[in-house]
């Protein structure tokens, strides 16, 4: 169990993290990046959604008839996002109306569906929801590291405070999706050129 | 039995039921706080289109009460106007709800003009679905400011984009053609009609 774990979240931060090493959920990686506090919400949004259905998926694993069973995930995944998007509206407006129409596409994120599909299928729902927990925490490590860089770059701030002055000039590239493009392709490059040199 | 076709059915239609009615149990519960920060996000825009500074990170209450202060609503030709008044009681600007289809969806705003109706206030939108970062940008400062203080134009199109060939009052945004031309068609039937309606006030 304790190896198992180990192991789990071992795969899913960095040598099978799903968007570095599985390309996945790279949509919203470039959509709501440009802001750390935005890119949080969205990160803990997946989490949630992809631990839960994982989890909720596992328990229904012998029940769900195998045939359908995509639909019936489609449709959990779909259930836990209203969940979210409800509790967005609810309690923080703001962030809703500015991650707007993303909520709603958390649905379409691969990582959750892939999880789901990948492990929830056959695995206990203890360990399913931890996989799904560690595969939301792997997407939204690296898509704080790409917000980190393009906040700092595009706005000169992190979280929304002022961290490098009036002096730096702003990158407005790095407000525009295209810009995220260039860092997660510079992220994913290193990240790898460093995997294959562990596993020579 | 587990392959069977009306086992599938009755699955799907169970875990359907089960999961919507779980919904909308949590949906209702948490209604009547999304409708106060929906009101709350109208207030805001409003404010915004009457040129009345909000201070910044302060409590809704405050808001609330610099709304019913600044901003009374009067009935005129069934629509509901929105005025706000200098502090001798004369009409300082008209405030009009607009709504039309854009690019992919309704766009909903607040247009201010000036007690003559010649000038514009400011506007602001309640709610648009327009792609984000094109022509999701309408509701960004940088293409509302520009709406700021625009004289009319008395003939023809009250509002019109500035092109390589020709001068107007505000900018449209780049890659984003089809909202920018609704949302001025939107803005400009309904200044068409609110001159037609008020004409003479």
């Amino acid at each position: 169990m304790k190896s198992e774990i180990r192991t789990i979240t071992e795969k899913d931060i960095w040598s099978e993290n799903p968007v570095i090493r599985q390309i996945l959920g790279i949509c919203s990686a470039l959509a709501v990046t440009n802001l750390m506090s935005n890119t949080l919400v969205m990160g803990v949004g997946v989490t949630f959604v992809t631990a839960l259905s994982s989890m909720t998926v596992s328990i229904l694993r012998h029940i769900i008839p195998i045939r359908i069973r995509m639909m019936v995930q489609t449709l959990i995944i779909a259930f836990y996002v209203i969940v979210v998007d409800i509790i967005l509206k609810a309690t923080m407006p703001e962030v809703s109306k500015t991650l707007g129409p993303y909520v709603g596409l958390i649905i379409t994120n691969c990582i959750i569906m892939g999880r789901c599909e990948a492990y929830g299928q056959s695995n206990p729902p203890g360990l399913a929801f931890f996989d799904g927990m560690m595969s939301g925490l792997g997407y939204t490590l690296v898509l704080m590291l790409i917000s980190f860089i393009r906040e700092l770059m595009g706005f000169g701030t992190l979280f929304g405070i002022s961290v490098l002055g009036e002096w730096w000039i702003k990158w407005t590239i790095m407000v525009m999706p295209a810009s995220a493009f260039f860092v997660l392709a510079i992220i994913i490059w290193v990240v790898q050129g460093q995997q294959s040199k562990q596993s020579v | 039995m587990r392959n069977s076709p009306w086992f599938n059915l009755l699955f799907m239609l169970i875990i359907t039921a089960v999961l919507t009615g779980i919904l909308s149990g949590v949906y209702e519960y948490a209604r009547p706080v999304i409708r106060s920060n929906e009101e709350l996000g109208i207030k805001q825009a409003q404010l915004y289109a009457f040129n009345i500074d909000i201070p910044t990170d302060i409590s809704t209450d405050v808001i609330e009460k610099l709304y019913d202060e600044k901003i009374k609503t009067e009935q005129f030709d069934g629509e509901t106007i929105y005025i706000s008044r200098t502090a001798d009681d004369q009409p300082q600007a008209y405030g009009f709800s607009f709504a039309g289809g854009a690019l992919w969806g309704e766009v909903e705003g607040v247009l201010v003009l000036s007690p003559d109706l010649n000038r514009i206030i400011g506007i602001a939108f309640t709610e648009q679905n327009e792609t984000p970062g094109l022509g999701g940008m309408i509701d960004e400062p940088e293409f509302k400011e520009q709406f700021r203080g625009v004289d009319l134009n008395s003939e023809g199109d009250a509002l019109i984009y500035s092109t390589s060939t020709r001068q107007g009052q505000v900018d449209a945004i780049t890659g984003a053609t089809l909202t920018s031309n609704s949302v001025l068609s939107i803005l400009n039937n309904k200044i068409e009609q609110i001159r037609k309606a008020m004409g003479g006030v």
